[in-house]
């Protein structure tokens, strides 16, 4: 093993020149004119270029999935997943009578498992903010959360307030990170990769408290009623969750919308819900 | 803690172990011969080869394996379509070019290890640059590698848990989803750093028998 | 698809900050481990066998796990037990605990490249133990091995990159949040590469210029 050779300084050169060339205009490649789906200039799709049709055509919808937010999805240790989003992922894939390939993403992931043509649809807890709409192409919404804010018993907190210059876990990406980055500037938020891990930190006495959907630290709360409790306030900026797929696929998203218009007035979505949250869908949706 | 429970989560950490001895086998294998053909290039007598070998190299040994991880998944379809790899594929195809750069770094070592004399008397022998690469380089080469290739091995099992970034489910992730259900991060990891060390240790066994045979 | 590299640069200074975090984690994991590393070469060499062999298996124990495991266990696993250490001491110690083995190894490499006769003349000549030690078995040695552990050191500051998992803001998990709040993936991921690629060849050649300077006599 000779030493790392620094003979080679063409190679930064090069780099630092593409970063600089880029600077002023852009480094643009064509990419290859026929990838329709990864094209986020196209304007507007045609059926035939449409994400619908390239699932019907393959006969796999792939789906983008939380692996750890029970329980709307969580993946077992064998792969396998689980909970009320893989179940709407089913019965979508049942209904267009395809295959299903579920694929699990985190929160920064989402829309470039999109861009990457690694998934068709995000069936992930996706809260369609308008800021996130100028990127990503959502659906109507399927169901609806809020914040909760869930800590340790040993450093209790009695309001929001009193977040100020604590610790709080977040996922990375998630909408909890944007609410407490722009709604609470002054509290320390610890990111993490994933949901598992951010609420990982506050049992392993990391952080003071963690943020995560009103559900999930209720249930968290429950499996450890002498170390965590949640803060008793309503749930923090309630939201509609939503459907993803690229922006400007509107034949896709058309056919996502009648799809949930579908689940929601059948019943179907109650169903879905009660069986795994035991009650009944927010009434914003129903 | 409830160690009795732990027995339900063995077989997917097993299955994952399988799949992280999978992933280090075929990645090692296709370093080996992407670490062979840049390291030769590298000292090879045509300029632009070498440039572009020591461009990948370099490049590379300048990089966490994270990055090539994270670029190859998400960043290169939106370079090439065509290049969109599901997360097994990718994860073999970040290992096998990062194990390519390290490799050819060894291999070069190896050939430049051999004394001038033994390229001259080939070339005395009126070998070509093959027959004499072929007949008497490389089999000298191959004996010095195998000691410093067998630790890059190591560090390739090792190297091989960042694929649990990308979600795809090795030894690492299956630690990380069974401690997400048991909540015990502590039995968990503990288990998943033995079943690492019971991988990599024969192979620093195997290693060191090597290198006392050759001394 | 069209790149805009421009839009990323005022996002810069986060990045920046987030290197000199990625750069510091790995001096301290590299100076601590180093002097660590001498300890326990000369415990593995001693020749006596309750120090040699504690410290064969500290070296395979840190050289035959992966860090992002050592790191879930020393930030997660401790936490479970009550030691609670910060992302940032979380790092540093498990990136001086693993540089500890790994340059154990070749600090062993480096004493043997020491001839014995030096050693010999030095204490005949009446240095005391300790300066035989510092300038002519340690100095030589640190000189004979300093390209593998500058190998050492840039695959350190590379692998800090793992500290993002467990929350450290260095490098890596900055171009992860900048991706979020950006979704310019493929230049975020190229000006990362760069910078990584930058600092290991300054490493390098920091190297070289040691060897140039510290290194002669």
């Amino acid at each position: 093993m000779k030493r790392f050779t620094s003979k080679l300084l063409l190679i930064p050169m090069l780099a630092v020149g593409l970063a600089a060339a880029g600077c002023t205009s852009s480094a643009g490649t064509g990419g290859g004119g026929g990838g329709g789906t990864t094209d986020q200039s196209a304007g507007s799709t045609t059926p035939a270029t449409s994400q619908l049709t390239k699932v019907e055509k393959s006969g796999t919808l792939r789906v983008a999935v939380l692996p750890d937010f029970p329980p709307s999805a969580v993946q077992k240790p064998n792969g396998e997943f689980a909970g009320y989003e893989i179940d709407i992922a089913k019965d979508l894939a049942e209904q267009m009578g395809v295959k299903l390939q579920l694929v699990p993403t985190n929160g920064d992931s989402r829309l470039p498992l999109l861009q990457s043509n690694r998934v068709d649809v995000n069936i992930s807890s996706w809260t369609a903010t308008n800021e996130r709409a100028l990127s990503v192409g959502f659906t109507i919404p399927y169901v609806a959360h809020g914040a909760g804010v869930i800590y340790d018993k040993n450093n209790p907190i009695s309001s929001l307030a009193d977040l100020a210059g604590k610790k709080v876990s977040v996922a990375r990406g998630s909408t909890n990170d944007t609410i407490m980055t722009t709604q609470y500037p002054k509290t320390d938020v610890v990111r993490f990769d994933t949901i598992a891990d951010a609420l990982a930190a506050l049992k392993a006495g990391k952080v003071d408290a963690a943020v995560e959907s009103y559900e999930t630290v209720n249930d968290l709360a429950k499996q450890d009623p002498s170390q965590l409790a949640v803060l008793d306030v309503p749930p923090i900026s309630p939201s509609i969750v939503s459907m993803g797929v690229l922006p400007g696929d509107q034949v896709w998203i058309n056919y996502l919308n009648n799809y949930i218009r579908n689940l929601i007035t059948s019943g179907t979505d109650n169903k879905l819900y009660e069986k795994w949250f035991h009650r009944p869908l927010p009434s914003v949706i129903g | 803690m409830n160690n009795a429970g732990f027995a339900q989560f063995l077989p997917p950490l097993l299955r994952g172990t399988e799949l992280t001895l999978m992933l280090v086998a075929v990645s090692g294998v296709v370093g080996t011969i992407l670490g062979l053909v840049f390291g030769m290039a590298r000292i090879c007598p045509f300029p632009p080869l070498r440039w572009v070998a020591a461009v990948y190299i370099n490049f590379l040994r300048g990089q966490p394996i994270l990055i090539i991880l994270l670029f190859i998944y998400f960043a290169l379809p939106l370079l090439f379509p065509l290049a969109t790899f599901n997360r097994g594929f990718t994860a073999i195809v970040g290992l096998s070019i990062y194990a390519g750069a390290y490799m050819a770094e060894i291999f070069r070592g190896s050939i430049e290890a051999i004394p001038k004399g033994q390229e001259e008397a080939a070339e005395a022998l009126g070998m070509g640059y093959f027959l004499k690469f072929r007949h008497v380089i490389l089999p000298q080469a191959m004996k010095i590698a195998v000691p410093p290739a067998i630790g890059f091995l190591i560090s390739l099992v090792k190297a091989s848990a960042l694929v649990s970034v990308i979600g795809f489910i090795e030894l690492t992730q299956a630690g990380r989803i069974i401690s997400n259900i048991n909540q015990e991060p502590l039995t968990t990891f503990l288990v998943v750093a033995a079943l690492y060390f019971i991988v990599s240790y024969p192979i620093s066994l195997l290693g060191r028998w090597y290198e006392r045979r050759l001394a | 698809m069209t790149f805009y590299f421009g839009d990323i640069l005022p996002y810069l200074p986060v990045l920046l900050h987030a290197l000199w975090i990625s750069v510091y984690v790995t001096l301290i994991g590299f100076a601590v481990g180093s002097v660590a590393g001498v300890l326990i070469s000369l415990a593995r060499s001693s020749g006596v066998r309750a120090l040699s062999a504690p410290a064969g298996v500290y070296i395979e124990i840190f050289r035959n796990t992966p860090l992002l495991v050592q790191l879930y266990l020393i930030y997660f696993g401790l936490g479970q037990v009550g030691i609670n250490l910060n992302p940032f001491w979380s790092a540093v110690l498990g990136l001086t605990l693993n540089n500890a083995a790994y340059t154990a190894e070749i600090f062993r490499a480096g004493f043997e490249s020491v001839p014995a006769g030096q050693r010999e003349a030095a204490s005949a000549l009446g240095m005391t133990p300790l300066q035989n030690f510092r300038y002519v078995v340690l100095k030589p040695a640190v000189r004979n091995v300093l390209p593998s552990l500058t190998n050492q050191l840039i695959v350190l500051f590379l692998f800090s990159s793992v500290g993002s998992v467990i929350s450290l803001n260095e490098l890596t998990s900055a171009l992860s949040d900048i991706n979020s709040q950006t979704n310019r993936t493929l230049e975020i991921f190229t000006y990362g590469a760069v910078l990584y690629y930058l600092v290991s060849v300054a490493m390098a050649m920091s190297s070289r210029l040691a060897e140039k300077t510290l290194f002669r006599w």
